[in-house]
Protein backbone atom coordinates (compact mmCIF):
# COMPACT_ATOMS: atom_id res chain seq x y z
CA UNK A 1 0.00 0.00 0.00
CA UNK A 2 3.16 2.11 -0.76
CA UNK A 3 1.59 5.84 -1.70
CA UNK A 4 -1.88 5.65 0.02
CA UNK A 5 -1.22 8.96 0.98
CA UNK A 6 -0.55 10.67 -2.53
CA UNK A 7 -3.72 8.80 -3.74
CA UNK A 8 -6.13 9.74 -0.54
CA UNK A 9 -4.72 13.68 -1.54
CA UNK A 10 -5.94 14.09 -5.20
CA UNK A 11 -9.03 12.57 -4.42
CA UNK A 12 -9.60 15.17 -1.46
CA UNK A 13 -7.84 17.68 -3.60
CA UNK A 14 -10.77 16.92 -6.23
CA UNK A 15 -13.69 16.96 -3.49
CA UNK A 16 -12.70 19.92 -1.91
CA UNK A 17 -11.94 21.82 -5.21
CA UNK A 18 -15.39 21.11 -6.56
CA UNK A 19 -17.09 21.69 -3.73
CA UNK A 20 -15.94 24.24 -2.68
CA UNK A 21 -17.10 25.93 -5.98
CA UNK A 22 -20.46 24.82 -5.64
CA UNK A 23 -20.22 27.09 -2.18
CA UNK A 24 -19.00 29.81 -3.41
CA UNK A 25 -21.70 29.70 -6.66
CA UNK A 26 -24.36 29.11 -3.82
CA UNK A 27 -23.20 31.70 -1.77
CA UNK A 28 -23.12 34.11 -4.71
CA UNK A 29 -26.43 33.36 -5.64
CA UNK A 30 -27.76 33.55 -2.04
CA UNK A 31 -26.31 37.14 -2.05
CA UNK A 32 -27.85 38.43 -5.63
CA UNK A 33 -30.95 36.73 -4.18
CA UNK A 34 -30.99 39.02 -0.96
CA UNK A 35 -30.31 41.82 -3.27
CA UNK A 36 -32.84 41.37 -5.64
CA UNK A 37 -35.39 40.87 -2.48
CA UNK A 38 -33.82 44.35 -0.89
CA UNK A 39 -34.67 45.92 -4.90
CA UNK A 40 -37.71 44.29 -5.00
CA UNK A 41 -39.32 45.95 -1.59
CA UNK A 42 -37.57 49.15 -2.15
CA UNK A 43 -39.53 49.55 -5.15
CA UNK A 44 -42.92 48.46 -4.16
CA UNK A 45 -42.48 51.31 -1.77
CA UNK A 46 -42.14 53.76 -3.84
CA UNK B 1 -36.99 9.36 -6.21
CA UNK B 2 -39.74 12.45 -7.20
CA UNK B 3 -42.33 9.75 -7.99
CA UNK B 4 -44.60 11.35 -4.58
CA UNK B 5 -44.03 14.91 -6.29
CA UNK B 6 -44.47 14.18 -10.17
CA UNK B 7 -47.75 12.22 -9.70
CA UNK B 8 -49.64 14.73 -11.56
CA UNK B 9 -47.39 14.60 -14.52
CA UNK B 10 -46.65 11.52 -16.94
CA UNK B 11 -43.18 12.69 -18.09
CA UNK B 12 -41.64 13.72 -15.20
CA UNK B 13 -42.59 10.26 -13.26
CA UNK B 14 -41.33 8.10 -16.86
CA UNK B 15 -38.00 10.58 -16.53
CA UNK B 16 -37.93 9.38 -13.07
CA UNK B 17 -38.40 5.89 -13.65
CA UNK B 18 -35.52 6.17 -16.58
CA UNK B 19 -33.32 7.58 -13.68
CA UNK B 20 -34.09 4.53 -11.26
CA UNK B 21 -33.26 1.97 -14.37
CA UNK B 22 -30.14 4.19 -15.25
CA UNK B 23 -29.07 3.64 -11.55
CA UNK B 24 -30.01 0.06 -11.00
CA UNK B 25 -27.87 -0.22 -14.13
CA UNK B 26 -24.83 0.97 -12.92
CA UNK B 27 -25.07 -0.20 -9.41
CA UNK B 28 -25.77 -4.17 -10.73
CA UNK B 29 -22.62 -3.69 -13.29
CA UNK B 30 -20.46 -2.04 -10.72
CA UNK B 31 -21.44 -5.23 -8.22
CA UNK B 32 -20.80 -7.64 -10.86
CA UNK B 33 -17.00 -6.09 -12.04
CA UNK B 34 -16.33 -6.34 -8.05
CA UNK B 35 -17.80 -10.05 -7.66
CA UNK B 36 -14.88 -10.39 -10.71
CA UNK B 37 -17.65 -11.85 -12.93
CA UNK B 38 -17.08 -8.35 -15.21
CA UNK B 39 -20.30 -5.79 -16.05
CA UNK B 40 -22.79 -6.46 -18.48
CA UNK B 41 -21.42 -6.64 -21.97
CA UNK B 42 -18.05 -6.99 -20.85
CA UNK B 43 -17.29 -10.66 -21.53
CA UNK B 44 -15.60 -9.46 -24.67
CA UNK B 45 -12.03 -7.98 -23.32
CA UNK B 46 -11.77 -5.58 -25.49
CA UNK B 47 -15.08 -4.14 -25.69
CA UNK B 48 -14.44 -0.61 -24.65
CA UNK B 49 -16.51 1.43 -26.86
CA UNK B 50 -19.49 -0.46 -25.83
CA UNK B 51 -18.96 0.54 -21.89
CA UNK B 52 -18.58 4.08 -23.49
CA UNK B 53 -22.11 4.72 -25.33
CA UNK B 54 -23.62 2.54 -21.84
CA UNK B 55 -21.69 5.30 -19.65
CA UNK B 56 -23.02 8.10 -22.03
CA UNK B 57 -26.68 6.88 -22.17
CA UNK B 58 -26.77 6.39 -18.56
CA UNK B 59 -25.38 10.66 -18.08
CA UNK B 60 -27.95 11.49 -21.18
CA UNK B 61 -31.29 9.61 -19.09
CA UNK B 62 -29.76 10.51 -16.00
CA UNK B 63 -28.56 14.13 -16.28
CA UNK B 64 -29.07 15.85 -19.04
CA UNK B 65 -33.23 15.00 -19.36
CA UNK B 66 -34.57 15.90 -16.35
CA UNK B 67 -33.01 19.38 -16.83
CA UNK B 68 -35.70 20.53 -19.61
CA UNK B 69 -38.08 19.84 -16.95
CA UNK B 70 -39.80 23.29 -15.41
CA UNK B 71 -39.01 24.34 -11.92
CA UNK B 72 -36.34 23.09 -9.82
CA UNK B 73 -37.41 19.81 -9.68
CA UNK B 74 -35.79 18.20 -12.90
CA UNK B 75 -32.51 19.90 -11.67
CA UNK B 76 -32.59 18.58 -7.94
CA UNK B 77 -32.96 15.16 -9.67
CA UNK B 78 -30.62 15.47 -11.62
CA UNK B 79 -28.51 16.70 -8.84
CA UNK B 80 -29.35 13.51 -6.97
CA UNK B 81 -28.50 11.64 -9.89
CA UNK B 82 -25.23 13.04 -10.27
CA UNK B 83 -24.31 12.82 -6.34
CA UNK B 84 -24.97 8.96 -7.02
CA UNK B 85 -22.96 8.45 -9.90
CA UNK B 86 -20.32 10.37 -8.18
CA UNK B 87 -20.60 7.81 -5.09
CA UNK B 88 -20.69 4.78 -7.68
CA UNK B 89 -17.74 6.59 -9.56
CA UNK B 90 -15.31 7.01 -6.55
CA UNK B 91 -16.36 3.49 -5.03
CA UNK B 92 -15.58 1.67 -8.41
CA UNK B 93 -12.55 3.96 -8.62
CA UNK B 94 -10.99 3.30 -5.06
CA UNK B 95 -12.03 -0.38 -4.33
CA UNK B 96 -12.96 -2.35 -7.83
CA UNK B 97 -10.71 -1.13 -10.17
CA UNK B 98 -7.79 -3.48 -10.43
CA UNK B 99 -4.35 -2.67 -9.12
CA UNK B 100 -1.89 -1.62 -11.32
CA UNK B 101 1.22 -3.82 -11.81
CA UNK B 102 4.03 -1.20 -12.42
CA UNK B 103 2.75 1.79 -10.69
CA UNK B 104 0.18 0.04 -7.84
CA UNK B 105 -2.29 1.88 -6.27
CA UNK B 106 -0.74 5.26 -7.16
CA UNK B 107 -2.71 4.89 -10.95
CA UNK B 108 -5.87 5.21 -9.37
CA UNK B 109 -5.61 9.02 -9.22
CA UNK B 110 -5.90 8.56 -12.48
CA UNK B 111 -9.58 7.85 -12.61
CA UNK B 112 -9.60 11.72 -11.14
CA UNK B 113 -7.19 13.04 -13.40
CA UNK B 114 -8.36 11.58 -16.93
CA UNK B 115 -12.30 12.35 -15.73
CA UNK B 116 -11.07 15.98 -15.15
CA UNK B 117 -9.57 16.84 -18.33
CA UNK B 118 -12.44 15.20 -20.29
CA UNK B 119 -15.05 16.88 -18.14
CA UNK B 120 -12.62 20.23 -18.46
CA UNK B 121 -13.21 19.90 -22.07
CA UNK B 122 -16.51 19.58 -22.33
CA UNK B 123 -16.85 22.69 -20.58
CA UNK B 124 -14.47 24.49 -23.05
CA UNK B 125 -16.08 23.01 -26.01
CA UNK B 126 -19.60 24.26 -24.47
CA UNK B 127 -17.91 27.76 -23.93
CA UNK B 128 -16.18 28.28 -27.25
CA UNK B 129 -19.91 27.03 -28.82
CA UNK B 130 -21.18 29.77 -26.97
CA UNK B 131 -19.01 32.14 -27.76
CA UNK B 132 -19.09 31.78 -31.70
CA UNK B 133 -23.61 31.79 -30.64
CA UNK B 134 -22.92 35.16 -29.29
CA UNK B 135 -20.87 36.87 -32.03
CA UNK B 136 -23.64 35.58 -34.86
CA UNK B 137 -27.18 35.66 -32.54
CA UNK B 138 -26.29 38.74 -30.23
CA UNK B 139 -28.35 37.24 -27.34
CA UNK B 140 -27.22 37.94 -23.67
CA UNK B 141 -27.85 34.57 -22.94
CA UNK B 142 -25.00 33.07 -24.83
CA UNK B 143 -22.80 35.08 -23.04
CA UNK B 144 -23.99 33.98 -19.79
CA UNK B 145 -23.45 30.18 -20.89
CA UNK B 146 -20.10 31.37 -22.44
CA UNK B 147 -18.79 32.97 -19.06
CA UNK B 148 -20.56 29.69 -17.00
CA UNK B 149 -18.67 27.22 -18.91
CA UNK B 150 -15.39 28.94 -18.59
CA UNK B 151 -15.42 28.93 -15.26
CA UNK B 152 -16.47 25.55 -14.65
CA UNK B 153 -13.53 24.24 -17.16
CA UNK B 154 -10.85 26.41 -15.06
CA UNK B 155 -12.18 24.62 -11.99
CA UNK B 156 -11.98 21.25 -13.89
CA UNK B 157 -8.70 21.86 -15.09
CA UNK B 158 -7.48 23.49 -11.58
CA UNK B 159 -8.21 19.69 -10.54
CA UNK B 160 -6.32 18.12 -13.52
CA UNK B 161 -3.45 20.62 -12.88
CA UNK B 162 -3.66 19.40 -8.84
CA UNK B 163 -3.91 15.89 -9.20
CA UNK B 164 -1.18 15.70 -12.05
CA UNK B 165 1.33 16.18 -10.21
CA UNK B 166 0.76 14.72 -6.52
CA UNK B 167 0.90 11.24 -9.47
CA UNK B 168 3.60 12.66 -11.09
CA UNK B 169 5.93 12.72 -8.35
CA UNK B 170 6.16 9.24 -7.05
CA UNK B 171 6.36 7.62 -10.80
CA UNK B 172 8.29 9.87 -12.54
CA UNK B 173 10.62 11.72 -9.52
CA UNK B 174 9.14 15.02 -10.01
CA UNK B 175 6.66 16.83 -9.88
CA UNK B 176 6.46 18.82 -13.11
CA UNK B 177 7.92 18.20 -16.47
CA UNK B 178 7.81 20.95 -19.11
CA UNK B 179 6.88 18.58 -21.60
CA UNK B 180 4.94 20.19 -24.44
CA UNK B 181 1.50 18.51 -23.34
CA UNK B 182 1.69 19.59 -19.58
CA UNK B 183 2.98 22.91 -21.20
CA UNK B 184 0.39 23.83 -23.26
CA UNK B 185 -2.48 22.90 -20.77
CA UNK B 186 -0.80 25.03 -18.47
CA UNK B 187 -0.97 27.64 -20.83
CA UNK B 188 -4.73 27.14 -21.78
CA UNK B 189 -5.54 27.40 -17.90
CA UNK B 190 -4.06 30.63 -17.44
CA UNK B 191 -5.58 32.11 -20.46
CA UNK B 192 -9.05 30.88 -19.46
CA UNK B 193 -8.21 32.39 -15.80
CA UNK B 194 -7.34 35.55 -18.01
CA UNK B 195 -10.41 35.69 -19.64
CA UNK B 196 -12.23 35.52 -16.22
CA UNK B 197 -10.19 38.66 -15.14
CA UNK B 198 -10.75 40.32 -18.56
CA UNK B 199 -14.74 40.26 -17.76
CA UNK B 200 -14.32 42.14 -14.12
CA UNK B 201 -12.40 44.89 -15.89
CA UNK B 202 -15.03 46.01 -18.88
CA UNK B 203 -17.78 47.30 -17.32
CA UNK B 204 -20.29 47.84 -20.50
CA UNK B 205 -22.07 44.28 -21.07
CA UNK B 206 -22.18 44.21 -24.71
CA UNK B 207 -18.59 45.13 -25.40
CA UNK B 208 -17.50 42.66 -22.42
CA UNK B 209 -19.55 40.14 -24.34
CA UNK B 210 -17.63 40.72 -27.50
CA UNK B 211 -14.52 41.01 -26.54
CA UNK B 212 -14.77 37.73 -24.02
CA UNK B 213 -16.16 35.89 -27.09
CA UNK B 214 -13.21 36.77 -29.11
CA UNK B 215 -10.76 36.51 -26.43
CA UNK B 216 -11.85 32.80 -25.68
CA UNK B 217 -12.23 31.98 -29.16
CA UNK B 218 -8.26 32.87 -29.78
CA UNK B 219 -7.50 31.02 -26.48
CA UNK B 220 -9.30 28.17 -27.77
CA UNK B 221 -7.36 27.82 -31.13
CA UNK B 222 -4.71 27.40 -28.85
CA UNK B 223 -5.43 23.78 -28.36
CA UNK B 224 -4.56 22.41 -32.05
CA UNK B 225 -1.24 23.45 -31.18
CA UNK B 226 -1.34 21.35 -27.74
CA UNK B 227 -2.63 18.74 -29.58
CA UNK B 228 0.09 19.22 -32.34
CA UNK B 229 2.81 19.30 -29.47
CA UNK B 230 1.50 16.47 -28.03
CA UNK B 231 1.71 13.87 -31.41
CA UNK B 232 4.94 15.57 -32.80
CA UNK B 233 7.05 15.72 -30.08
CA UNK B 234 7.16 12.53 -27.60
CA UNK B 235 7.77 13.65 -24.03
CA UNK B 236 6.88 12.81 -20.30
CA UNK B 237 3.18 12.22 -20.38
CA UNK B 238 1.74 8.64 -20.89
CA UNK B 239 0.72 8.56 -24.35
CA UNK B 240 -3.42 8.79 -25.13
CA UNK B 241 -4.59 5.53 -23.21
CA UNK B 242 -8.05 5.51 -25.44
CA UNK B 243 -7.41 6.63 -28.43
CA UNK B 244 -3.30 5.91 -28.70
CA UNK B 245 -1.37 3.80 -30.44
CA UNK B 246 -1.58 -0.19 -30.58
CA UNK B 247 0.72 -0.85 -27.76
CA UNK B 248 -1.68 1.82 -25.75
CA UNK B 249 -4.11 0.60 -23.97
CA UNK B 250 -6.63 -0.45 -20.27
CA UNK B 251 -7.79 -3.63 -18.97
CA UNK B 252 -11.77 -4.09 -19.79
CA UNK B 253 -12.05 -3.71 -16.07
CA UNK B 254 -10.27 -0.11 -15.77
CA UNK B 255 -12.15 1.18 -19.10
CA UNK B 256 -15.24 0.39 -17.10
CA UNK B 257 -14.57 2.68 -13.85
CA UNK B 258 -12.51 4.94 -16.05
CA UNK B 259 -16.08 5.45 -18.10
CA UNK B 260 -17.95 5.36 -15.05
CA UNK B 261 -16.12 8.51 -13.50
CA UNK B 262 -15.78 10.14 -16.71
CA UNK B 263 -19.62 10.21 -17.02
CA UNK B 264 -19.96 11.23 -12.92
CA UNK B 265 -17.49 14.13 -14.11
CA UNK B 266 -19.13 15.17 -17.21
CA UNK B 267 -22.52 14.80 -14.99
CA UNK B 268 -21.35 16.72 -11.88
CA UNK B 269 -19.91 20.00 -14.79
CA UNK B 270 -22.91 20.07 -16.45
CA UNK B 271 -24.61 20.64 -13.01
CA UNK B 272 -22.20 23.23 -12.00
CA UNK B 273 -22.17 25.02 -15.34
CA UNK B 274 -26.10 25.54 -15.03
CA UNK B 275 -26.04 26.82 -11.53
CA UNK B 276 -23.27 29.30 -12.31
CA UNK B 277 -25.58 30.07 -15.61
CA UNK B 278 -28.52 31.05 -13.11
CA UNK B 279 -25.67 33.39 -11.56
CA UNK B 280 -25.08 35.18 -13.96
CA UNK B 281 -28.74 35.97 -15.04
CA UNK B 282 -29.46 36.65 -11.40
CA UNK B 283 -26.79 39.38 -11.82
CA UNK B 284 -28.14 40.63 -14.96
CA UNK B 285 -31.87 40.75 -13.32
CA UNK B 286 -30.16 42.84 -10.43
CA UNK B 287 -28.01 45.03 -12.91
CA UNK B 288 -31.44 45.94 -15.19
CA UNK B 289 -33.64 46.60 -11.30
CA UNK B 290 -31.01 48.95 -10.30
CA UNK B 291 -31.37 50.99 -13.57
CA UNK B 292 -35.21 50.78 -13.27
CA UNK B 293 -34.24 52.29 -9.75
CA UNK B 294 -32.11 55.17 -10.88
CA UNK B 295 -34.40 55.96 -13.48
CA UNK B 296 -37.52 56.03 -11.19
CA UNK B 297 -35.83 58.19 -8.76
CA UNK B 298 -34.27 60.99 -11.20
CA UNK B 299 -37.75 60.46 -12.77
CA UNK B 300 -39.31 61.40 -8.76
CA UNK B 301 -36.76 64.48 -8.84
CA UNK B 302 -37.62 65.96 -12.16
CA UNK B 303 -41.39 66.11 -11.15
CA UNK C 1 -12.30 51.86 -51.62
CA UNK C 2 -11.34 48.62 -52.02
CA UNK C 3 -9.79 46.78 -48.92
CA UNK C 4 -6.18 46.68 -50.20
CA UNK C 5 -6.30 50.16 -50.95
CA UNK C 6 -7.78 51.38 -47.87
CA UNK C 7 -5.78 48.91 -45.34
CA UNK C 8 -2.66 50.97 -46.75
CA UNK C 9 -4.24 54.19 -46.48
CA UNK C 10 -4.87 53.18 -42.66
CA UNK C 11 -0.84 51.81 -42.77
CA UNK C 12 0.70 54.80 -44.10
CA UNK C 13 -1.66 56.92 -41.39
CA UNK C 14 0.15 54.41 -38.55
CA UNK C 15 3.29 55.10 -40.47
CA UNK C 16 3.27 59.03 -40.54
CA UNK C 17 1.91 58.74 -36.97
CA UNK C 18 4.74 57.35 -35.41
CA UNK C 19 7.64 58.87 -38.20
CA UNK C 20 6.68 61.52 -36.88
CA UNK C 21 8.10 61.06 -33.12
CA UNK C 22 9.95 57.96 -33.53
CA UNK C 23 8.08 57.46 -29.63
CA UNK C 24 7.20 54.21 -29.74
CA UNK C 25 10.14 53.11 -31.73
CA UNK C 26 13.08 54.36 -29.44
CA UNK C 27 11.43 53.57 -25.91
CA UNK C 28 11.26 49.83 -27.51
CA UNK C 29 14.65 49.71 -28.59
CA UNK C 30 15.63 50.85 -25.09
CA UNK C 31 13.45 48.93 -23.81
CA UNK C 32 14.85 45.87 -25.00
CA UNK C 33 18.87 46.81 -24.95
CA UNK C 34 17.79 47.46 -21.17
CA UNK C 35 16.42 43.39 -20.61
CA UNK C 36 19.60 42.10 -22.52
CA UNK C 37 21.97 44.10 -20.30
CA UNK C 38 19.70 42.86 -16.94
CA UNK C 39 19.96 39.27 -18.40
CA UNK C 40 23.85 39.43 -18.75
CA UNK C 41 24.02 39.23 -15.16
CA UNK C 42 21.81 36.10 -15.18
CA UNK C 43 24.51 33.83 -16.67
CA UNK C 44 28.00 34.27 -17.88
CA UNK C 45 27.58 35.61 -21.11
CA UNK C 46 30.55 33.69 -22.93
CA UNK C 47 29.80 32.65 -26.80
CA UNK C 48 29.20 29.01 -25.71
CA UNK C 49 26.98 30.08 -23.00
CA UNK C 50 25.02 32.52 -25.21
CA UNK C 51 24.95 29.85 -27.72
CA UNK C 52 22.45 28.15 -25.56
CA UNK C 53 20.46 30.44 -23.52
CA UNK C 54 20.62 33.25 -26.20
CA UNK C 55 18.13 32.49 -28.45
CA UNK C 56 15.50 32.29 -25.66
CA UNK C 57 16.56 35.82 -24.37
CA UNK C 58 16.04 37.53 -27.58
CA UNK C 59 12.63 35.94 -28.12
CA UNK C 60 11.83 36.92 -24.69
CA UNK C 61 13.23 40.30 -24.88
CA UNK C 62 11.06 40.62 -28.20
CA UNK C 63 7.82 39.54 -26.81
CA UNK C 64 8.05 41.98 -23.83
CA UNK C 65 8.60 44.81 -26.06
CA UNK C 66 5.73 43.50 -28.30
CA UNK C 67 3.70 43.39 -25.23
CA UNK C 68 4.68 46.86 -24.59
CA UNK C 69 4.72 47.99 -27.86
CA UNK C 70 1.13 47.11 -29.45
CA UNK C 71 -0.54 48.59 -26.07
CA UNK C 72 -0.92 51.95 -27.78
CA UNK C 73 -2.21 50.75 -31.36
CA UNK C 74 -5.61 51.27 -30.43
CA UNK C 75 -5.77 53.01 -26.58
CA UNK C 76 -3.76 55.67 -28.63
CA UNK C 77 -7.38 56.32 -30.37
CA UNK C 78 -9.00 56.83 -27.83
CA UNK C 79 -7.74 60.73 -26.87
CA UNK C 80 -9.83 62.18 -29.21
CA UNK C 81 -11.83 58.94 -29.93
CA UNK C 82 -10.32 58.91 -33.63
CA UNK C 83 -11.29 55.37 -33.85
CA UNK C 84 -15.11 56.38 -34.28
CA UNK C 85 -14.00 58.50 -37.33
CA UNK C 86 -12.18 55.83 -38.89
CA UNK C 87 -14.97 53.53 -38.00
CA UNK C 88 -17.23 56.06 -39.77
CA UNK C 89 -15.37 55.90 -42.88
CA UNK C 90 -16.46 53.83 -45.85
CA UNK C 91 -14.46 50.81 -46.09
CA UNK C 92 -14.44 47.72 -44.67
CA UNK C 93 -13.86 47.77 -41.00
CA UNK C 94 -10.97 44.78 -41.71
CA UNK C 95 -9.15 47.50 -43.44
CA UNK C 96 -8.87 49.33 -39.76
CA UNK C 97 -7.57 46.04 -38.43
CA UNK C 98 -5.63 45.03 -41.22
CA UNK C 99 -3.47 48.13 -41.62
CA UNK C 100 -2.58 48.72 -37.92
CA UNK C 101 -1.10 44.82 -38.06
CA UNK C 102 1.01 45.66 -40.73
CA UNK C 103 2.07 48.78 -39.23
CA UNK C 104 2.63 47.30 -36.01
CA UNK C 105 4.34 44.26 -38.35
CA UNK C 106 6.84 46.78 -39.60
CA UNK C 107 7.37 48.26 -35.94
CA UNK C 108 7.92 45.72 -34.61
CA UNK C 109 10.74 44.47 -37.41
CA UNK C 110 12.18 47.90 -37.46
CA UNK C 111 12.62 47.98 -33.57
CA UNK C 112 14.65 44.07 -33.80
CA UNK C 113 16.75 45.59 -37.18
CA UNK C 114 17.89 48.00 -34.39
CA UNK C 115 18.79 45.86 -31.67
CA UNK C 116 19.79 42.37 -33.37
CA UNK C 117 23.47 43.37 -34.30
CA UNK C 118 23.81 45.05 -30.84
CA UNK C 119 22.61 41.83 -29.42
CA UNK C 120 25.08 39.58 -31.29
CA UNK C 121 27.86 42.19 -30.59
CA UNK C 122 27.13 41.82 -26.86
CA UNK C 123 26.37 38.12 -26.01
CA UNK C 124 29.66 37.04 -29.10
CA UNK C 125 26.96 35.54 -31.26
CA UNK C 126 27.88 35.25 -35.33
CA UNK C 127 24.39 36.10 -36.67
CA UNK C 128 25.50 36.84 -40.01
CA UNK C 129 26.37 33.30 -41.55
CA UNK C 130 22.71 32.14 -40.91
CA UNK C 131 21.58 35.49 -41.58
CA UNK C 132 19.08 34.78 -44.35
CA UNK C 133 16.95 31.51 -42.23
CA UNK C 134 17.16 34.05 -39.66
CA UNK C 135 15.31 36.35 -41.22
CA UNK C 136 12.71 33.90 -42.32
CA UNK C 137 12.41 32.56 -38.51
CA UNK C 138 11.99 36.09 -37.40
CA UNK C 139 9.17 37.25 -39.58
CA UNK C 140 6.90 34.16 -39.10
CA UNK C 141 7.70 34.60 -35.49
CA UNK C 142 7.04 38.47 -35.51
CA UNK C 143 3.95 38.45 -37.95
CA UNK C 144 2.31 35.67 -35.07
CA UNK C 145 3.37 38.54 -32.42
CA UNK C 146 1.61 41.25 -34.20
CA UNK C 147 -1.39 39.42 -35.37
CA UNK C 148 -2.31 38.41 -32.03
CA UNK C 149 -1.06 41.54 -30.75
CA UNK C 150 -3.19 43.57 -32.29
CA UNK C 151 -6.42 41.91 -31.99
CA UNK C 152 -5.41 41.33 -28.47
CA UNK C 153 -4.41 45.87 -28.21
CA UNK C 154 -8.26 46.64 -29.21
CA UNK C 155 -9.48 44.37 -26.74
CA UNK C 156 -7.58 45.53 -23.61
CA UNK C 157 -8.25 49.60 -25.13
CA UNK C 158 -11.87 48.45 -23.61
CA UNK C 159 -11.18 47.32 -20.10
CA UNK C 160 -10.03 49.07 -17.12
CA UNK C 161 -5.79 48.79 -16.34
CA UNK C 162 -5.27 48.32 -19.97
CA UNK C 163 -1.89 49.25 -19.44
CA UNK C 164 -1.66 45.78 -17.16
CA UNK C 165 -4.39 43.90 -19.09
CA UNK C 166 -2.13 43.30 -22.80
CA UNK C 167 0.83 41.43 -21.38
CA UNK C 168 -1.40 39.08 -19.35
CA UNK C 169 -3.57 38.77 -22.16
CA UNK C 170 -0.83 38.34 -25.02
CA UNK C 171 2.36 36.86 -23.06
CA UNK C 172 0.43 33.15 -22.59
CA UNK C 173 -1.25 33.45 -25.80
CA UNK C 174 2.36 33.49 -27.63
CA UNK C 175 4.34 31.00 -25.95
CA UNK C 176 3.78 28.58 -29.42
CA UNK C 177 5.63 31.48 -31.09
CA UNK C 178 8.18 31.79 -28.24
CA UNK C 179 8.98 28.11 -27.79
CA UNK C 180 9.02 27.49 -31.95
CA UNK C 181 11.12 30.57 -32.56
CA UNK C 182 13.36 30.00 -29.81
CA UNK C 183 14.34 26.31 -30.67
CA UNK C 184 14.56 27.26 -34.56
CA UNK C 185 16.94 29.91 -33.80
CA UNK C 186 18.50 27.34 -31.21
CA UNK C 187 18.87 25.08 -34.48
CA UNK C 188 20.66 28.23 -36.15
CA UNK C 189 23.57 28.64 -33.71
CA UNK C 190 24.42 24.75 -32.61
CA UNK C 191 27.32 23.46 -34.85
CA UNK C 192 26.41 23.14 -37.88
CA UNK C 193 23.65 25.61 -38.14
CA UNK C 194 20.16 23.57 -39.24
CA UNK C 195 16.78 25.04 -39.53
CA UNK C 196 14.51 22.70 -37.93
CA UNK C 197 11.53 22.04 -40.16
CA UNK C 198 9.00 21.22 -37.48
CA UNK C 199 8.74 24.56 -35.63
CA UNK C 200 9.29 26.36 -38.91
CA UNK C 201 5.86 24.47 -40.01
CA UNK C 202 4.27 24.89 -36.35
CA UNK C 203 5.13 29.24 -36.42
CA UNK C 204 3.38 28.85 -40.33
CA UNK C 205 0.50 27.01 -38.35
CA UNK C 206 0.12 29.90 -35.70
CA UNK C 207 0.78 32.76 -37.90
CA UNK C 208 -2.45 30.68 -40.47
CA UNK C 209 -4.56 30.21 -38.06
CA UNK C 210 -4.32 33.20 -36.12
CA UNK C 211 -4.20 35.82 -39.24
CA UNK C 212 -7.42 33.49 -40.35
CA UNK C 213 -8.68 34.13 -37.10
CA UNK C 214 -8.54 38.10 -37.51
CA UNK C 215 -9.95 38.47 -40.74
CA UNK C 216 -12.98 36.74 -39.33
CA UNK C 217 -13.94 38.09 -35.82
CA UNK C 218 -11.33 41.44 -35.68
CA UNK C 219 -14.31 43.29 -37.03
CA UNK C 220 -16.76 42.53 -34.25
CA UNK C 221 -14.47 44.41 -31.73
CA UNK C 222 -15.10 47.60 -33.73
CA UNK C 223 -18.50 47.95 -33.07
CA UNK C 224 -19.78 50.65 -30.88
Amino acid sequence: MKNLGSVLAAYIAVWVIFFGYYLTVGLRLSRLAGEIKRLKNSQSEN
Amino acid sequence: MESTAAHSERVPLLLSLLQLMALVWLVLNTWLAWTQIGPVGLSEPTDGSWMALSAFILLFLGVVCPLFLSGSRGALSSGFFVLALLIVAGVAALFIAPTERTMGIIQRIFYVHLPSAAAGGVALLTSVFANIAYLTRRSAKWDWLGVSAAEVGVVCFTCMLVTGPIWAHPVWGFWWDWDPKLTSTFVLWVMYLVLLFLRTLIEDPQRRAIASAVFGIFAFLDLPIVYMSNRWWRGQHPSPVLAGGPNSGLAPMMKYVLFTCMAAFIGLVIILIRQRYRLEAARHDVEEMKIEAQLKAADREAR
Amino acid sequence: MNLPRATLAVLSKELRAEFRSFELLTSTVVFVLIIVFLFSFTFDPSSNESRRFGPGLLWIALLFAGSLMLQPSFSRERVNDTLAGLRLAPIDPFAIIAGKLLANFTFLLVAELAFLPVFAILYNLSLLPVAAPLALVLLLGTLGVATVGTVFSAISSQARMRELLLPLLLLPALTPVLIASTEATVGLLSDPPELPRNWLALLIAFDVIFLTATWLLGEYLLEE
